[in-house]
C-alpha cells in the first residue's frame, strides 16, 4: 500500500509516472470491462477511456488506505453503465456454473436444477445496482470489503445491499 | 421482455489478447490533447473577461456631453438667450435676472431656423410708423417757451422701456444739460405714438429702447 501511494503521488506529480500504475491494473480493469460488456473492441476502448479519465482526475484522488484498483473500477463500473446509456443495447451479465450454484443455495435449498431457470427469470427483474453486487459478490468472488471500496460504500452496508438483493430473488423465484 | 442478456464464459481471455490492447503513448497523448482544449479555452474566457473589463473601463472615462455645456453655431441675425423671462415690466429683454444674452444684433431679427433648437425669434420694439414718423411727431408737438436761449445744439439721449402694450414707461432723458429740454422730451415721449413692442418666441415682451434726439437752434 505504501508503495503504491509512492507511485500515486509521482503519478500526481509527473504523468508519465502514470505508466507504472497503468501497467499495474491494466488487465483487471480489462476483465471487469469484459466480463460486462463482451466485446474485445470495445473492452479495450472503455479501458482506454477509463485510464485517461484516472489521469485527467488524478491530482484530485486522495489516498485513503483503500487500493487504487477500487477507484479504477468504479471508474469502469460507470463507463460501462454510460455505454449501455448511449447505445441502448442489452446489458451482458457473465455466468457460470457455480456462481448459479452459490446463489440458489443462498436463497432456496431446493433442487438446483429445477432452479436454474427460475433464477435467471428472477434476476431478470433486478435494478442494475443489484445486478452489480450479483457479479461483484459471486462471480468475481469479492469480499464484502472491495465491494465495499468498488461501490463507496461501508463494508457493512456492501453485505445488508447483498442480503437483500438475495431476499428480492428469493421472492421473485417463490411467485414464479 | 428481458432486461439482461445472460453469457456463460467458459474461458477466459488469453493474456497476449489482453495486452495488444496495451498503449500507453496513445493515453498520454490523450492527455496532452485535453490539457491543450482545456487550455485553450481557460484563455479565450480569459481574453474576453479582459476585452470586457477594457471596454467598460474605457466606458466609464469617456467624456459625458450634458446638455447645458452643447454649444450650437449661430449667425449674427440669431440671438440664443439663456433662462429668458419675459414679461418682466422694466426689464428689458435678455436683462433680468438670471438673463444671459450671448450675443445680439441691431437689425431686425429673422424667423428661427427650423435647424437649431436654440435660436429663438426676437424682434426690438420698434416705432409703430418707423422713426422718422416718430421724430415728425417729436417736430411737430414740441413745446418750448420762447424765452428759452440755447447757446448751443442740444443733443439728448432718451431711454425708456417699451411694455407688452408698446407704451413709454421709466422715462430718462440723459445728457441734457437744460432742464426745460429733459422736462419737454420726457413729456414728448410720454405722449408718443405707441411702438410695436419686442417679440421673443412669439411672445410680446417689454423692453428697453434708447435713441437721441438732437435740438438745433434755427
Amino acid at each position: 500500500m505504501i508503495q503504491e501511494e509512492r507511485q500515486i503521488k509521482e503519478a500526481q506529480k509527473n504523468p508519465k509516472a502514470f505508466k507504472v500504475l497503468y501497467d499495474a491494473h491494466y488487465k483487471t480493469i480489462f476483465l471487469f470491462i469484459y466480463h460486462r460488456v463482451h466485446d474485445k473492441e470495445i473492452t479495450a476502448d472503455l479501458t482506454s477511456q477509463v485510464f485517461l479519465k484516472a489521469l485527467i482526475n488524478l491530482k484530485n484522488y486522495q489516498y485513503k488506505n483503500v487500493p487504487f484498483s477500487a477507484w479504477l473500477m468504479r471508474i469502469a463500473s460507470n463507463e460501462v453503465g454510460q455505454y449501455y446509456r448511449k447505445t441502448k443495447k442489452m446489458r451482458c451479465i457473465s455466468i457460470n456454473d457455480v456462481m448459479i450454484e452459490q446463489i440458489v443455495e443462498e436463497v432456496d435449498t431446493s433442487d438446483l436444477e429445477n432452479l436454474t431457470n427460475k433464477l435467471l427469470s428472477a434476476i431478470q427483474k433486478l435494478q442494475e445496482d443489484a445486478v452489480k453486487i450479483l457479479e461483484l459478490r459471486f462471480y468475481e468472488k469479492r469480499s464484502f470489503k472491495e465491494i465495499g471500496q468498488i461501490l463507496n460504500i461501508t463494508e457493512n452496508y456492501a453485505k445488508v445491499k447483498t442480503y437483500r438483493v438475495l431476499d428480492k430473488l428469493k421472492t421473485a423465484m417463490n411467485y414464479e | 421482455m428481458s432486461k439482461y442478456k445472460f453469457i456463460k464464459i467458459d474461458q477466459e481471455l488469453d493474456d497476449n489478447d489482453i495486452l495488444q490492447t496495451k498503449d500507453f503513448n496513445s493515453l498520454l497523448r490523450n492527455y496532452r490533447g485535453y490539457q491543450l482544449k482545456i487550455l485553450s479555452i481557460k484563455v479565450v474566457v480569459f481574453i474576453s473577461i479582459l476585452a470586457l473589463a477594457i471596454l467598460l473601463f474605457m466606458n466609464r472615462f469617456k467624456p459625458q456631453m450634458t446638455e447645458d455645456k452643447v454649444i450650437i453655431p449661430f449667425s449674427e441675425d440669431t440671438i440664443v438667450v439663456e433662462n429668458t423671462i419675459p414679461d418682466k415690466p422694466g426689464n428689458p429683454v435678455g436683462k433680468s435676472p438670471g438673463d444671459k444674452i450671448i450675443k445680439e444684433s441691431d437689425k431686425q431679427k429673422k424667423e428661427q431656423s427650423s435647424e437649431s433648437n436654440l435660436a429663438m425669434e426676437y424682434r426690438q420694439a420698434i416705432p409703430q410708423n418707423g422713426y422718422d414718423k416718430l421724430y415728425d411727431f417729436f417736430n411737430q408737438n414740441l413745446q418750448l417757451p420762447d424765452t428759452i436761449s440755447l447757446a448751443n445744439d442740444i443733443e439728448v439721449m432718451v431711454t425708456c422701456t417699451i411694455d407688452k402694450d408698446g407704451n413709454a414707461k421709466n422715462i430718462d432723458v440723459l445728457q441734457g444739460s437744460s432742464h426745460i429740454i429733459i422736462k419737454e422730451t420726457k413729456r414728448l415721449v410720454k405722449e408718443m405714438p405707441p411702438w410695436h413692442p419686442a417679440i421673443i418666441a412669439g411672445d410680446t415682451v417689454a423692453s428697453s429702447v434708447s435713441f437721441s434726439l438732437r435740438y438745433i437752434i434755427k
